[in-house]
């Protein structure tokens, strides 16, 4: 009661946040500050990391599994390890390792679907803890099992010592989740340093990084622990001998750009100084809606058979526009990539009027764009999308009567989807196929729809 | 792994502050005293919507579905190794 009292008092709505840049050319670190109530808080970032969070999630249900190596795969029948419990990363597996690479590196391995349905509910669950310890729009959820939350305007009141917030965060996901769900809490004045921190911090801990520590973290970690920073990057900067952030200090602009390209030259010098990476900032920059809406699948085996190949196009594309339409968007960029096993093929088109309808995304993609394919592979990996959304109040209407009838149709099916699942109305080319449900993925690229409007 | 059941089962719980919790279940004629909850999760399949228990009953862990618009039990799955 008392909380929600001291809650009631910060007022968000009243309170002024300025976020400042402070010495951008002295190579000091960028330094957010916020302004409440007239009082000068420094900006604080949490970045909230579920330990292993698919296995611990599967381990936290079934105790029979606590304390054992796990692969997760996708489903029964699959070869890739999606994720793995903290057990069988000790042993080396990683996620994306084969089912077979994973087992000589940890006999004892045992391979478990993913309940995607339930991630995505835990992570919902989660949201809602977030929101308690700081208001919107100061939460925002980076994948299904990380978030950065600012705390900076309730930290006068209610969370003097990040460490608190740090801490109740980590009572509450157990409370919510269960006792073997732990989390690693990392504690910043930026995105990319609570990122970091938490990365680095050993399991189920809270970890800060301040001015006093900056130099020190920024040359003892690799470029793995940095958001952004890939694998084929951090592969060119070997070859400066460049292994450390703060190494990257050493380097100006104009030497990197001939490795790197003027895009990673400019962006590895800030984070050479700790500064928030573009993929970061880019939080900051609204989205009121989804730019595009995409989605693949990797089989089980090589497709070459045409009946086949179509049908599980016309699924994904199935899928893509009733997303697009549940979202009340369309969308004039069609876009499809095949995928084999050393080989890839792929084109696009962007049209002159939007569309939103199954028939009309299969008439640009599978009659016109993939017929043009020389089909030089067997396919194992499939890619449909559109993008250039738009909300479809927005956009003119066609006026010609079939489309018309068309899109009644669409709505009618829509609302029977709504009510009964995705699929349940579904198209004569797809009654004798096994069905690619909607799932979500890792990364939670679609999370606006997801955490949204599912 | 996890085994499919889906068959129908019958379900004793409590309500505290709101909120279900299942302590009993009867499968096959047989009755099963739940130990734990391990996990709870709300999923939905198009409009309709379910509540799935995790639940540990004696050695063995069972998930069981709550369909909250026909308001029926099944036990969906069983881990068996």
């Amino acid at each position: 009661m008392a909380v929600g009292g001291v809650m009631g008092g910060v007022a968000v709505g009243r309170a002024t946040t300025e976020r400042t840049a402070v010495g951008p050319t002295t190579g000091r670190t960028t330094i957010g500050h916020a302004t409440v109530d007239g009082a000068t808080t420094k900006r604080t970032i949490l970045h909230v990391d579920i330990n292993s969070y698919f296995a611990t999630l599967l381990q936290q249900e079934n105790p029979r599994l606590r304390g054992r190596p796990i692969g997760i795969i996708k489903d029964v029948g699959r070869s890739c390890v999606i994720a793995a419990s903290k057990e069988a990363k000790q042993h080396g597996v990683r996620t994306g390792s084969s089912l077979v690479e994973a087992r000589r590196r940890c006999p004892g391995l045992m391979a478990v679907p993913a309940s995607f349905d339930r991630y995505l509910d835990a992570t919902k669950r989660l949201q809602r803890i977030f929101l308690a310890i700081a208001p919107p729009p100061n939460v925002y959820i980076f994948s299904l099992d990380e978030a950065f939350i600012d705390i900076t305007t309730c930290r006068r009141y209610l969370y003097r010592r990040p460490r608190w917030a740090a801490e109740r965060l980590q009572a509450d996901i157990k409370v919510e989740l269960g006792e073997w769900v732990t989390c690693n809490v990392g504690i910043s004045h930026n995105r990319l340093l609570a990122k970091i921190a938490s990365e680095i911090s050993p399991k189920g801990s809270v970890a800060e990084i301040s001015h006093a520590n900056l130099d020190a973290v920024l040359a003892s970690i690799t470029f793995s622990d940095v958001c952004g920073v890939g694998y084929r990057l951090e592969k060119k900067l070997a070859k400066l001998g460049v292994s450390r952030p703060y190494q990257l200090r050493f380097y100006s602009v104009a030497e990197l750009e001939p490795v790197v390209g003027p895009f990673w030259a400019r962006e590895l010098r800030r984070i050479a100084y700790g500064r928030e990476p573009h993929v970061l900032r880019l939080i900051d920059r609204p989205q009121p809606h989804m730019k595009s809406v995409g989605r693949s699948i990797t089989g089980y085996r090589l497709y070459d058979d045409e009946a086949e190949i179509r049908a599980i196009l016309l699924n994904l594309m199935e899928e893509v526009t009733a997303k697009v339409r549940r979202m009340g968007l369309a969308g004039r960029l069609a876009f499809i990539r095949l995928y084999g096993h050393d080989d890839s093929w792929g084109a696009h088109r962007t049209l002159r009027y939007h569309l939103q309808r199954t028939d009309q995304l299969f008439e640009v993609l599978y009659r016109q764009l993939y017929q043009s394919w020389p089909r030089r592979f067997q396919i194992i990996k499939f890619w449909v999308g559109l993008g250039l959304l738009q909300p479809v109040s927005t956009v003119t209407p066609s006026l010609l009567p079939q489309d018309g009838q068309r899109q009644a149709v669409a709505t009618a099916v829509d609302t029977i989807s709504r009510r009964y699942g995705l699929f349940t109305v579904r198209s004569g080319a797809l009654l004798n196929q096994p069905i690619i449900r909607p799932e979500v993925t890792g990364y939670l690229g679609d999370r606006q729809y997801q955490l949204e409007h599912v | 792994m996890y085994q499919s059941i889906n068959e129908p089962v019958t379900v004793v719980g409590v309500y505290h502050r709101g909120q279900f919790t299942p302590r009993k279940f009867r499968w096959q004629r047989r009755q099963y005293v739940i130990d734990e909850v391990t996990l709870s999760s709300d999923t939905k399949d198009g409009g309709v919507r379910k509540r799935l228990y995790s639940v540990t009953a004696g050695p063995n862990v069972y998930r069981l579905e709550f369909n909250r618009e026909t308001e029926q039990w099944q036990l969906a799955e069983l881990w068996v190794e």
